[in-house]
């Protein structure tokens, strides 16, 4: 998981900015700017677009302070406004992702290994993996976003993006299944006479 | 376990379990083909999962705060950027109209010394120089005929300059420079 941030002060952070406290505000931008950014990619077709849907949720956090509960997750009322941010973008401009064409996708360091078959195999599967990945319907990519690669809890990942728990799962599975099978496509376990 | 509850399992299960789960994990002992297919997906799944968070904004935060809260301003109170609209628009009105007068003071001065300026003339009596020589000179020294340099019938040793005071002065002072450098002794 990228960020684990205790969203208790979180919360507080967002009421002090209710209350006016100027400072409050860039306080949670600073905080939650890589998280934000991290949700954002799910919505986005490379790192440009999500730093578009980066800056306008926090437009609309800013402009909706007023409307937080305080009984409510700050991360999840702030997921839920990135999830809009990032649909009503989508919505506008209907592009397809394509993430990983990104050169700031490319990775840091290649890991070590010496045995250079596993090294191809491993590199094709990354390759594989992240336009399976892209490929997936909207709300398949984001459940499989949240869960299985930013680790949330799929009850968690139900809370956030308002959706029925069963329905999270389903498409978890849905998105798993799709991906997986794709991947492991010559596995003779999968062979249907 | 076979291969094909393996690989359902697989598809259905957590990532972290497609290898660490005991049934998996004991069919994959002896399946090489199960047990390559599991770390496939686990290592491909943490590998997207790391490059994925290994992406960073373009954007600081710091802009991000600012430009949040200047576009809900700007959006949520239409007067206040006309207000900066207006302000701006009238510093530069007052900053065009400064630079105006300005302009026009100097110009209008200008034309005032060419145009309207009285016009007197003034004997200047020269040391050494003769009369066509600071005739010569004072023609020179000043652009254009803004000056009228004559000599007087009743005296070798002076002339007339008829022209505003302002250009009057220049000519004296330029023939006083060359006057005063003469050698009387040699008259």
């Amino acid at each position: 998981v990228l960020i684990q941030l205790p969203d208790t002060d979180t919360g507080e952070i967002v009421l002090r900015a209710v209350r006016g406290d100027s400072s409050a505000f860039e306080q949670l931008v600073t905080r939650l700017h890589l998280r934000v950014f991290r949700w954002a990619l799910a919505f986005a077709s490379d790192p440009d677009e999500a730093d578009d849907i980066v800056q306008e949720t926090f437009v609309l956090v800013y402009r909706r302070l007023s409307q937080f509960r305080a009984d409510g997750s700050a991360a999840a009322w702030i997921y839920r406004i990135t999830r809009h941010a990032g649909l009503e973008r989508r919505r506008a401009f209907g592009r397809r992702a394509r993430l990983a064409a990104s050169p700031r996708a490319l990775p840091e360091r290649t890991a070590y290994t010496t045995d250079p078959g596993a090294r191809v195999d491993r590199a094709s599967a990354v390759a594989l993996i992240r336009l399976y990945f892209e490929d997936l319907p909207p709300r398949q990519r984001e459940i499989f976003d949240l869960v299985d690669l930013q680790g949330y809890d799929p009850a968690e990942a139900a809370k956030m993006t308002s959706l029925n728990p069963n329905t999270v799962r389903a498409n978890l599975f849905k998105a798993r299944a799709t991906i997986r099978a794709r991947m492991i496509a010559g596995h003779p376990g999968l062979f249907v006479p | 376990m076979n291969c094909e509850s393996c690989a359902t399992a697989m598809l259905m299960t957590a990532p972290v379990n497609a290898l660490h789960d005991p049934d998996i994990e004991m069919h994959c002992r002896d399946c090489p083909s199960c047990s390559r297919a599991a770390t496939r997906i686990l290592t491909a799944t943490e590998e997207l999962t790391r490059e994925l968070d290994r992406m960073r904004p373009g954007v600081d935060a710091r802009t991000v705060s600012i430009v949040a809260r200047m576009v809900r301003t700007f959006q949520g109170r239409p007067w206040v950027s006309r207000a900066v609209v207006s302000e701006i628009v009238l510093v530069l009105a007052i900053v065009a109209v400064f630079f105006g007068v300005r302009v026009f003071s100097s110009v209008r001065a200008e034309v005032f010394r060419l145009t309207k300026a009285p016009v007197r003339e003034e004997v200047v009596a020269l040391s050494c120089l003769s009369p066509d020589q600071a005739i010569g000179l004072a023609t020179r020294s000043l652009e254009g005929p803004r000056v009228v340099a004559s000599t007087l019938p009743a005296s070798t040793h002076s002339i007339a300059i008829r022209g505003t005071d302002v250009d009057r002065a220049h000519v004296v002072e330029m023939i006083g420079i060359v006057d005063l450098g003469c050698d009387k002794s040699r008259k």
